[in-house]
């Protein structure tokens, strides 16, 4: 087997420096008194969790894409952003030396069990596919291309099921998130893509634009929706309030830029993708926002003020905490050490196989 | 049996002697209220008012808590409690987003080096036993008191309340007084259209 390249060894080695200072971050925010991670009782999940989502999307995204295309080094990329997902959970728990009780004594009924199971799949199965098309293994690969796409698909959905049916976070009430979880991991991995496929452009259009569409049709769900009704308020704090600057930033820079930059053909395509790729970051960081702002109470006449926030009571403003960005700044490090190792073992593999 | 409690708005004066009581029996660390109580003023001067309303886990027939916790660490017994194995629970705080009534809380506390009364102040037996039941890194919510109600003792906050706006009983028992309560003044539980089936009912303004 030929050695990996000077310029990847170089990568993978900053990846994983980079992941042992995240480690050290997250060991300082677990020991911190009393505000872990800096979350709060009104702010439970984060920026892990934000940050889960994308490599969620990321890696679903990758796998869908890669296993339709047959193409190896989407899909090594595809199974590096699920691994990401899993340690940035990880990370999330405060109890993580009793995880193995998510393999070995889960409660099946709970929707975060599909999370669990879904990741799980997707990364056998991803990697038996890699393992299928570098060997040239086709018995293998045509069990396995269908397998990871109906898995990768799954994942976000068991996410998004997971949301939904949270009746604490009103944030996340509606089922059409399922489709925002959908379309962002498959952005994301069609965005992704362009690094490696410079064709299709008109698709990465398309998945710019609903990507967009998705985010302008929850500022339409606020401007006619019910304006007194409790779940309103979560997006008019994301599009109104304190988080407003990052909401609209994420639109114009990272949506609609890119949108109208892969519309021209003299610009090339890998910018309007990067930028496609920090959009899915960003709207999933604010996914992760808007379903911690309210809980849900009100009876009758009686309000509780502290959670009421049509009575002016200052709501949650949640930043994270300099632990949290070393301990994301560690998972991509992580990701892209992943990346940048297995990737030319793979295209050796594909190249030993097609010979 | 099926333990639930009846809360009269109308008669609670928002002393917060049942928020003290239950802090001081289940020995709640740093900032975790098991047991609150929300004011809110109404009105203007002359006509200001407050209205307060005690709040705590709602001991749900169907749980989004229990139904959400990935390892089953949150539980419902058969007699009502929900109630949670800390030496399961891995802190992903899915229990905590999924209570409607922001009853859960997670515990950022150590026992020894953050005890609720400050810095410097030594323990007494009672006050080492209580804390020394909290796990820093775990969910935490109201227990109903379970322990002290299989003794037979009411819970503290029911025990401690100065006007009488707590009943604690047997929801299912149609002769107890608080089955007759709910039924004669029309108690309902928070948010009923959620669906969680609720055993804390809430009656007056």
């Amino acid at each position: 087997m030929e050695k990996i390249s000077k310029h990847s060894r170089t990568v993978g080695i900053v990846g994983l420096v980079l992941f042992v200072i995240g480690i050290v971050g997250w060991q300082g925010a677990v020991h911190s008194v009393p505000d872990v991670l800096e979350l709060t009782e009104s702010a439970q999940w984060g920026l892990l969790v934000g940050m889960f989502f994308f490599f969620e999307a990321l890696g679903s995204g990758c796998l869908i894409v890669g296993a339709l295309k047959k193409h190896a080094g989407m899909l090594t990329v595809g199974v590096a952003g699920i691994v990401g997902a899993c340690v940035m959970i990880l990370m999330d728990l405060y109890h993580p030396e009793a995880a193995w009780r998510l393999f070995l004594a889960p409660n099946v009924g709970s929707p975060m069990f599909l999370d669990v199971l879904f990741s799980t799949l997707c990364i056998v199965f991803g990697i038996l596919l890699v393992v299928a098309l570098s060997k040239g293994i086709d018995r293998l690969a045509k069990v396995m291309v269908p397998a990871v796409v109906v898995v990768a698909a799954l994942f976000p959905l068991g996410t998004a099921w997971l949301c939904t049916t949270l009746p604490g976070q009103l944030g996340w009430s509606t089922l059409e998130l399922a489709s925002f979880f959908l379309g962002a991991g498959v952005c994301a991995g069609a965005s992704t893509c362009f690094f490696k496929m410079r064709e299709g452009r008109a698709l990465l259009v398309a998945f710019l634009a609903g990507l967009l569409i998705l985010n302008i049709a929850e500022v339409g769900f606020l401007i006619y929706g019910t304006a007194e009704s409790l779940d309103q308020l979560t997006m008019r704090e994301v599009v109104m309030g304190k988080f407003a600057p990052l909401f609209w930033t994420s639109v114009v820079a990272f949506m609609a830029i890119p949108l109208v930059l892969a519309l021209l053909k003299k610009v090339d395509v890998r910018i309007a993708a990067a930028l496609g790729v920090i959009g899915v970051a960003c709207s999933k960081y604010l996914f992760a926002i808007k379903g911690n702002l309210f809980p849900y109470l009100s009876l009758d006449n009686v309000s509780v003020q502290l959670l009421d926030t049509a009575s002016g009571y200052p709501v949650m403003s949640y930043i994270p905490g300099f632990n949290e960005w070393l301990a994301c700044i560690g998972a991509i490090g992580l990701v892209v050490a992943m990346v940048a190792v297995a990737l030319p073992l793979v295209s050796q593999g594909s190249k030993v196989a097609l010979s | 049996m099926h333990y639930g409690m009846l809360l009269d708005l109308s008669r609670c004066v928002a002393c917060g002697g049942c928020v003290m009581a239950c802090k001081r029996v289940n020995g709640t660390l740093g900032d975790v209220y098991w047991c609150n109580v929300y004011t809110q003023e109404v009105g203007e001067y002359p006509n200001a008012h407050l209205k307060s309303m005690p709040m705590g886990c709602m001991h749900c027939e169907d749980a989004p808590c229990v139904e959400h916790c990935p390892t089953s660490a949150s539980y419902r017994t058969e007699d009502g409690f929900v109630l949670v194995d800390q030496e399961k629970c891995i802190g992903c705080r899915a229990c905590v987003s999924a209570c409607p009534y922001n009853a859960r809380h997670l515990n950022l506390y150590d026992p020894v080096e953050n005890p609720y009364w400050g810095d410097g102040q030594e323990q007494m037996p009672f006050e080492k036993l209580t804390t020394a039941k909290h796990i820093k890194g775990t969910a935490e919510k109201c227990v109903f008191c379970h322990d002290r109600v299989k003794s037979g003792i009411e819970p503290a906050c029911v025990r401690t309340c100065v006007s009488s706006a707590r009943v604690f009983g047997d929801l299912d028992d149609p002769e107890s007084e608080i089955v007759k309560e709910i039924q004669r003044r029309k108690a309902e539980p928070l948010a009923r259209e959620l669906g969680t089936k609720p055993s804390v009912y809430y009656v007056g303004q």
